[in-house]
C-alpha cells in the first residue's frame, strides 16, 4: 500500500513476514505537549493555539524515541471549540471542555456545518498537517491527520450528556447534530489531507461500549463513520476507541476503509478471531496507568502479554491503549519499544 | 404490580412522564410513607439499573434518562417530605478532580449515593484540593468520593491524598476513588479505596456505615 511506501518495515511487520518485526510506538498526544512545554518553557495554551509548535511538540517527541508515527489529532474538542463551545486551558497540559456550544434546542435547528479555514482551532491543525507533510515525511517517518469522531465531536458541541440523553428521548435531534459535525469533519479532513498528511485519525472514545451500547454504535456512530470514510480522501484511516471496545469490533469491521482499530479495553485475542480474514490492524494495548506508575518491568510484561495475544499472524501494531499521561517515565517508553523490537520478531 | 414496583419500573424504563404520576398518585393517597416510597421504589429501582449497567444490559443514556426519570419523581415528593426526611447515612464530599471535567461518572455516583441515602457535598469538576479539604471541613464529612476518567489527572488525586494527610485529616475520612483511569492498584498507593462502580460504593459505604467489615 502507497500509505506505507515509507516504512516498508511497518508494512512487513503488519503483514507478519519471516524475520519482521511488529511495529510497536505508544500514542504520543497530550503528552507531546506536556513534555514540549517542560522542554521549552512555553505555556500549553501557546502550544495548543499554533499549529507550527504542535507539529514541533509531536516531532520533538517522535525524534527522541524514534517513533515512526504521528498525528495532527492532540485533544478531543477541536470540533467542538470550532462550534463554539467553550474549553478551558490549561498551563502544562491539553485545554479540558467546559461549557456546550449548544445552550438550548432552537439551537440545533441553525447548527451549520464549520469552516475549516476559518473556525476554532482547526486552521491552526491545517498548519501542523502541512508542517508534517514537509518535516515528517522523510524515510520511515508517518505523518496522519484528523481530529474526533462524530460521536465525540457532537458530545463537544451538545455536551456528552444531552447527546446520550436524547439518543432515547429524541433521536432525531441527535442526528441534526451528527450530521453536522460529520460534515465538517469531512473538510476538516479533507483539507489536513491537502496539506500533506498520509492518513486520517479519528479518536472516538464517547462511541465505546462503556458510553453507549452497541445498538446505539450502530445507529449513531456507524451510518457518519461510513460517510467520512467515503467522503474523506485518504487512502486508509485510524480509528481510536478508548474504553471497552470488544463487542463493536465486527461492526468496525464492516467499515470500509478502516485500516488501523486503536483499542484499549479488549481481549486481543478474541478481538482477531471477530475481525477473521478481514484485513483490519488492532493497534495496542498496553494501559496507559501501567506505562504511568508501572515499572519497567511491569510494563515488558504487559508488553508481552500484548504480544502473545496480539501479534500471531500479524495485522497487529504494539501500542498503548490510549495517549500516554504526562509524566510517564521516558524508560517505560523506552522499554515498550525494545519489547517490540526483541520479542515481536515473526519466526 | 402495587404502586411501589411501578415506580421502580418507570425508573428501570427511564419513564419519566409514569414516574411523576405515580408519584403523584402515592402523594395524594397518603397510605404509602414517602421514605418508604424513595428507598423501596425509587431507590430499588435505580439499584437495578445499577445491576444492569454492570452487566453492561444498560449504558450511560440508559442511565441518564432513568436518574431522569428518579428526579422528576422526587420533585413531586420534595413538598411533602419537610419533615419525612430520613436521617443521613453519612455526609460525601463528591467531585472530580483538578484537570479534568469528564463528570458525568461522578454525576452517577452522585445519583446512586444520593438516593441511598447519603448527603452528598458535589463540588462539581476541574477541582481542586483547597476546594475538596474547604467543603470537608465545612461539612464535617465522613467520605471523600474523587472520581478521573483521564491517566493524566491520577496525580491531582494523589495531590488531594498528599495535603488531606498534611492537614491531619486523612485518617478521619474514608476515601474512595473511581473513574476509568484509576485502580486498586493506584489506590492502594495512594491510600484510597478504589470501587469500580455505583453499586460496589453504595454496598462499601453502607457496610462500613452499618460497622461491618470493608
Amino acid at each position: 500500500m502507497e500509505l506505507f511506501e515509507k516504512v516498508p518495515e511497518i508494512l512487513e511487520g503488519i503483514l507478519g513476514k519471516p524475520g519482521a518485526t511488529v511495529p510497536t510506538f505508544p500514542i504520543i498526544l497530550g503528552y507531546s505537549i506536556n513534555e514540549y512545554h517542560k522542554h521549552t518553557g512555553i505555556p500549553a495554551p501557546e502550544i495548543m493555539k499554533d499549529g507550527r509548535k504542535i507539529a514541533e511538540a509531536q516531532i520533538y517527541v517522535a525524534r527522541r524515541f524514534k517513533i515512526p508515527f504521528v498525528i495532527t489529532i492532540i485533544d478531543l474538542n477541536v470540533i467542538g471549540e470550532a462550534f463554539g463551545a467553550t474549553l478551558t486551558y490549561m498551563q502544562d497540559v491539553i485545554p479540558v471542555h467546559e461549557i456546550p456550544a449548544i445552550k438550548t434546542l432552537e439551537d440545533i435547528d441553525t447548527l451549520q456545518p464549520k469552516d475549516p479555514h476559518r473556525d476554532g482551532r482547526m486552521p491552526e491543525i491545517i498548519k501542523t498537517a502541512g508542517i508534517f507533510g514537509q518535516k515528517f515525511s522523510g524515510q520511515g517517518e508517518l505523518s496522519f491527520g484528523g481530529c474526533e469522531g462524530p460521536i465525540t465531536a457532537a458530545g463537544s458541541v451538545w455536551g456528552v450528556e444531552n447527546l446520550m440523553r436524547n439518543m432515547i428521548k429524541n433521536p432525531d435531534l441527535v442526528h441534526k447534530v451528527l450530521a453536522a459535525c460529520t460534515d465538517t469533519i469531512i473538510d476538516f479532513c479533507n483539507t489536513q489531507i491537502d496539506a500533506g498528511v498520509l492518513g486520517i485519525g479519528l479518536a472516538e472514545p464517547t462511541a465505546s461500549s462503556t458510553c453507549i451500547s452497541p445498538q446505539f454504535f450502530q445507529e449513531f456512530a456507524v451510518p457518519y463513520l461510513k460517510k467520512i470514510t467515503r467522503n474523506v480522501n485518504s487512502p486508509a484511516f485510524l480509528l481510536h476507541v478508548c474504553g471497552e471496545s470488544q463487542n463493536i469490533v465486527k461492526l468496525v469491521s464492516k467499515i470500509p476503509n478502516i485500516l488501523i482499530f486503536s483499542v484499549d479495553q479488549i481481549d486481543l485475542r478474541a478481538a482477531k478471531g471477530q475481525i477473521g480474514k478481514k484485513f483490519l490492524i488492532l493497534l495496542g494495548n498496553v494501559s496507559t496507568g501501567i506505562m504511568r506508575r508501572g515499572t519497567p518491568v511491569e510494563v515488558e510484561v504487559a508488553a508481552k502479554a500484548c504480544l502473545s495475544e496480539g501479534a500471531t499472524g500479524g495485522k497487529f501494531i504494539l501500542s498503548t491503549g490510549c495517549d500516554i499521561a504526562p509524566g510517564t517515565q521516558p524508560k517505560n517508553i523506552e522499554t515498550l519499544i525494545r519489547i517490540g523490537k526483541t520479542y515481536g520478531k515473526f519466526p | 404490580m402495587n404502586l411501589l414496583n411501578e415506580i421502580a419500573e418507570a425508573v428501570i424504563n427511564g419513564d419519566s412522564e409514569k414516574a411523576s404520576i405515580l408519584a403523584k398518585q402515592i402523594v395524594d393517597m397518603k397510605v404509602i410513607d414517602l421514605n418508604e416510597a424513595i428507598l423501596n421504589g425509587l431507590n430499588r429501582g435505580m439499584a437495578k439499573v445499577g445491576e444492569l449497567y454492570e452487566k453492561r444490559e444498560y449504558f450511560l443514556p440508559e442511565i441518564i434518562v432513568a436518574a431522569d426519570a428518579l428526579y422528576d419523581a422526587l420533585a413531586v415528593f420534595h413538598p411533602y417530605l419537610k419533615t419525612q426526611l430520613q436521617k443521613y447515612k453519612a455526609t460525601v464530599v463528591i467531585g472530580v478532580v483538578r484537570g479534568d471535567i469528564h463528570d458525568i461518572g461522578k454525576n452517577m455516583i452522585k445519583i446512586f449515593l444520593e438516593t441511598a441515602g447519603y448527603k452528598v457535598i458535589d463540588c462539581g469538576r476541574n477541582v481542586s484540593a483547597d476546594i475538596f479539604i474547604g467543603e470537608i471541613k465545612k461539612h464535617n464529612a465522613e467520605v471523600l468520593a474523587l472520581s478521573t476518567l483521564m491517566t493524566p489527572t491520577l496525580d491531582s488525586m494523589r495531590e488531594i491524598l498528599d495535603l488531606l494527610k498534611h492537614e491531619g485529616i486523612y485518617e478521619k475520612l474514608k476515601i474512595i476513588i473511581g473513574g476509568a483511569a484509576p485502580d486498586e492498584k493506584f489506590a492502594a498507593e495512594i491510600g484510597a479505596i478504589y470501587l469500580k462502580d455505583p453499586n460496589a460504593a453504595i454496598q462499601f459505604l453502607d457496610t462500613y456505615f452499618s460497622g461491618g467489615q470493608t
